[in-house]
């Protein structure tokens, strides 16, 4: 009876979108705009066009996407890095950990083999250094904080997976955590209070287009997300582990 | 001065990361961070409602990183923007207050996840971008559905389970709305969204303003995507339950209607469709409040009720209707917010379950707290002279002048029924004839000390003519802010 | 060929479209906890690849501009990338939490169905 419903609750959907998105042209050029559109009239800029031609100017990095996410829209950014604090933070609130002090459940379990160990212990500073890389390049190459900051959190996963009794402290997790926060909010406001301006993102030398110190405090402000986001996936992940 | 309206977002979000290294100092401080922040949001927030008087109603636009829309962010500051604000810093600081002593298993996490809840909404209220409402939406939705498993017994998981699923249909909804709209206008500000609006096909339009509205009207509670309210309201502790029947719901209405209103220019059979709807919420929240034996449960379904009344006023798109409307709001906002609070305190006097039953005649023992009860009543009625008496009036007099006799009918009965079941309850508090024995007051009195010197401070103010004249003079400039779709445009993109 | 171009012109509407109603049919009427969330998850895949679709322009390429021939006039639109990096944020933050919730759930009640988890009544 209830698949009946929703079955035909969705078929009603499907039509409405199909009436909706059979007018979208997949693939059209409206940025070039040398072909001009009978719906969209001449006024309209469109805002990606705006950003591709004035980024060299304004904010001088190669990735066009990472000056829109940091610079542009810094705004959602810090939004999205405060989504991710609060769901680490909701996780250890429902997730309280309880310490198990049986140790011969941990002995019935299987242990991972010796080749699993020693490759995880020799992959592991591989991964996190390609983690690193990744973050620092975000102007240059795609990628940056958040991306980096993943593959720093599977490094960790691995070595979960890989020895049955790592342990991380999870003091200095948190406080890398809350200390990236605290940078991040204080570079926007010395932006306010020196120029006016919050996140404003230009205050160190813009330097050399396309090379690795260019592009202001974009860099700064991915390396920073990178932290944050590699430590709080960390103690998420480890969360989940102690209380299974 | 105009620049530094970001530290009202800014502020809170510093002190929230702030809290775990505070907490790693001394395990006593964070306790006081929510109030210090709620204080000084209060001060500047009536700081802003002053500079906006001095420059005679000129918006208040904060141009984020540097760049001028529409291609940049920026904050939108106006009226009513400020009326919101000044209630959520001032209910939040009374039940930050409250907060101190009496949840017992409060502790760091608890005080910022409540900070960060705050500042979601404030946030939700100041924003100009359409992209940054969806984020501090869900700013807002993941600090309420932590809160909400806070005490992680039976209940409180089963609703925030509940919660969490119907939230996360909410920001899809609103999410394929956004990429629709931003595939037809190229441009995710709202003031260039309203700009042009019109050169969009009909069919699209009308597919991006279903979703968005049926994603946002989740959040704002209204039938029939409202489910999951009495049972999260029931379970999450009290507190933080005065903090989404005050704050969080008004703040999504406003959304709602800011979207409805100045993003798609509202046509008229939308808004009879949503007086329907609102009509409709209005008569189930009131009618399943009778039944109600829970006293929290009984509250939450009286919250629908006004939710409805509030979307019915708004939606008639009438100056009188719209000002009633954002005047019922802060009287609906202020005075249950004491209610839920003063029941909780009456509850825990007692270590009772909270049934109705169990506060019979509570009166002989705590005087003063079953009157501050009966009067939030009184005034939440209607009541003259008080305050919901006159926002009650203002509405049905927008709502005649723009044809809907029917609605007027309908909101008379509505009140009828809300005055059977809280008078009900004022005769069980009031109960003389029954001796209550087992009374042991856990509590100290001055728990509830600032709760009542709110409420003298409210009853004070709302007395005095000359602030009352003063005061509907705000709110016929905040309906106007809402309504007029040209003003917000020519201050966001003028400048 | 005509019919070709049309079914490439809609085909990454149709996937997109397809997995939001799978995971709506899931939501709606699965029982076991974990397969909703599943269903939750394929919707926000669903929305996601949606949105990154909508910037896609043909016959340009990525928007970086790692060498000189590479101008803002052959590349696509920039912008949907952006709202999908913090959309997809989002969505494992949620994903996340429910997660937690359904541990202590399940260490509670002892089950995972939806239908038996129902103590509060009208």
């Amino acid at each position: 009876m209830k698949k009946i419903i929703a079955t035909l609750i969705l078929l009603v959907f499907t039509f409405y979108v199909y009436n909706t998105i059979k007018g979208f042209k997949f693939g059209h050029d409206f940025i070039g705009a040398k072909t001009q559109n009978k719906t969209i009239s001449k006024k309209i800029e469109p805002a990606g066009k705006h950003y591709l031609e004035n980024n060299k100017l304004e904010n001088n990095s190669a990735n066009v996407i990472t000056s829109i996410v940091v610079s542009y829209r810094g705004f959602d950014t810090l939004g999205e890095v405060t989504v991710l604090f609060l769901a680490a933070t909701g996780l250890g609130v429902i997730l309280t950990i309880v310490r198990k002090e049986d140790d011969d459940e941990e002995s019935s379990e299987r242990e991972p083999s010796l080749i699993v160990k020693t490759a995880a212990r020799i992959l592991f500073p591989l991964i996190f250094l390609f983690g690193v890389y990744v973050f620092i390049h975000g102007h240059l190459t795609p990628g940056g904080g958040f991306q980096g900051g993943t593959i720093i959190a599977t490094a960790y996963l691995m070595m979960f997976l890989s020895y049955s009794n790592f342990k991380i402290n999870h003091t200095i997790f948190k406080s890398i955590e809350s200390l990236s926060g605290l940078t991040f909010i204080t570079i926007g406001l010395v932006g306010l209070l020196g120029f006016g301006m919050f996140l404003k993102l230009d205050l160190i030398p813009m330097g050399v287009f396309n090379s690795l110190f260019s592009a202001g405090l974009i860099p700064v402000v991915y390396i920073i997300v990178g932290f944050k986001v590699g430590s709080e996936l960390t103690a998420v992940v480890d969360s989940y582990r102690e209380n299974w | 001065m105009v620049d530094y309206a970001i530290l009202i977002i800014a502020l809170p979000l510093f002190a929230a990361f702030l809290i775990p290294l505070v907490a790693m100092v001394n395990k006593n401080w964070p306790k006081y961070i929510p109030i210090l922040v709620m204080a000084f949001n209060s001060v500047f927030a009536i700081n802003l409602l002053l500079h906006l008087n001095a420059t005679n109603g000129k918006p208040i636009i904060v141009k984020l990183g540097g760049f001028l829309p529409p291609f940049g962010i920026n904050l939108y500051i106006g009226y009513l923007a400020v009326i919101l604000l000044i209630l959520i810093s001032l209910v939040g600081l009374m039940i930050a207050l409250y907060t101190i002593n009496t949840v017992k298993e409060a502790e760091s996490r608890y005080y910022m996840l409540f900070v960060l809840l705050l500042m979601g909404v404030t946030g939700l209220v100041t924003t100009g971008d359409l992209f940054n409402l969806f984020v501090f939406l869900e700013i807002t939705s993941i600090a309420a559905y932590s809160l909400t498993a806070y005490k992680r017994d039976g209940l409180s998981l089963e609703a925030s389970m509940k919660y969490i699923l119907i939230g996360s249909l909410a920001s899809v909804f609103v999410l394929i709305g956004i990429a629709v709209l931003y595939y037809s206008t190229h441009t995710l500000n709202i003031a260039d969204i309203a700009r042009n609006i019109d050169s969009v096909p009909t069919a699209v339009k009308m597919f991006a303003l279903s979703m968005l509205l049926v994603g946002l009207a989740i959040e704002a509670e209204l039938f029939p995507m409202n489910g999951w309210v009495p049972d999260v309201y029931q379970a999450a502790p009290t507190p933080v339950v005065a903090v989404f029947s005050s704050i969080v719901v008004k703040a999504t209405i406003y959304v709602f209607f800011r979207v409805l209103f100045t993003v798609f220019k509202a046509d008229v059979s939308v808004m009879n469709f949503v007086i329907g709807l609102g009509v409709i919420t209005l008569i189930i929240g009131e009618v399943s409040a009778l039944k109600q034996k829970n006293i929290k449960r009984m509250l939450a379904y009286s919250s629908i009720g006004q939710v409805g009344l509030i979307v019915i006023a708004i939606a008639s798109y009438s100056n009188l209707g719209v000002a009633g409307g954002i005047y019922q709001m802060v009287n609906h906002a202020i005075f249950k917010g004491i209610l839920f609070l003063a029941t909780a305190y009456m509850v825990t006097s007692i270590s009772g379950t909270g049934k109705i039953s169990d506060l019979r005649g509570i009166a002989q023992k705590m005087p003063v707290s079953a009157f501050i009860v009966a009067f939030s009543i009184i005034a939440l009625i209607g009541v003259p002279p008080l305050t919901g008496f006159w926002a009650k009036m203002m509405i049905l007099s927008g709502l005649m002048s723009t044809g809907h006799q029917i609605v007027v009918a309908l909101i008379l009965f509505a009140t009828v029924v809300e005055a059977v079941y809280y008078l009900k309850f004022i005769a069980v508090i009031y109960d003389n004839s029954v001796k209550v024995t087992n009374f042991e007051s856990t509590m100290k009195f001055n728990k509830i000390l600032p709760v009542i010197l709110f409420a003298v401070a409210v009853i004070a103010f709302s007395l005095v003519p000359q602030f009352l004249i003063k005061f509907q003079d705000i709110l016929f400039k905040a309906a106007n802010d809402l309504t007029n779709v040209g003003s917000y445009i020519s201050a966001v993109l003028g400048s | 060929m005509n019919w070709i171009e049309t079914v490439y012109n809609y085909s990454y509407f149709v996937g997109a479209f397809g997995l939001i109603m799978i995971g709506l049919y899931a939501v709606m009427v699965k029982t076991n906890l974990i397969k909703i969330l599943i269903g939750i998850n394929l919707i926000d895949v669903g929305v996601n690849i949606f949105l990154v679709s909508l910037g896609y322009i043909k016959g340009k390429g990525a928007p970086i501009f790692s060498s000189a021939k590479i101008n803002p006039a052959n590349v696509i639109d920039p912008i949907p990338q952006a709202l999908v990096l913090t959309a997809i944020v989002i969505g494992l933050a949620v994903t996340a939490l429910s997660l937690s919730v359904i541990i202590k759930l399940y260490g509670h009640y002892k089950t995972l169905d939806i239908s038996k988890i129902r103590e509060m009544r009208w």
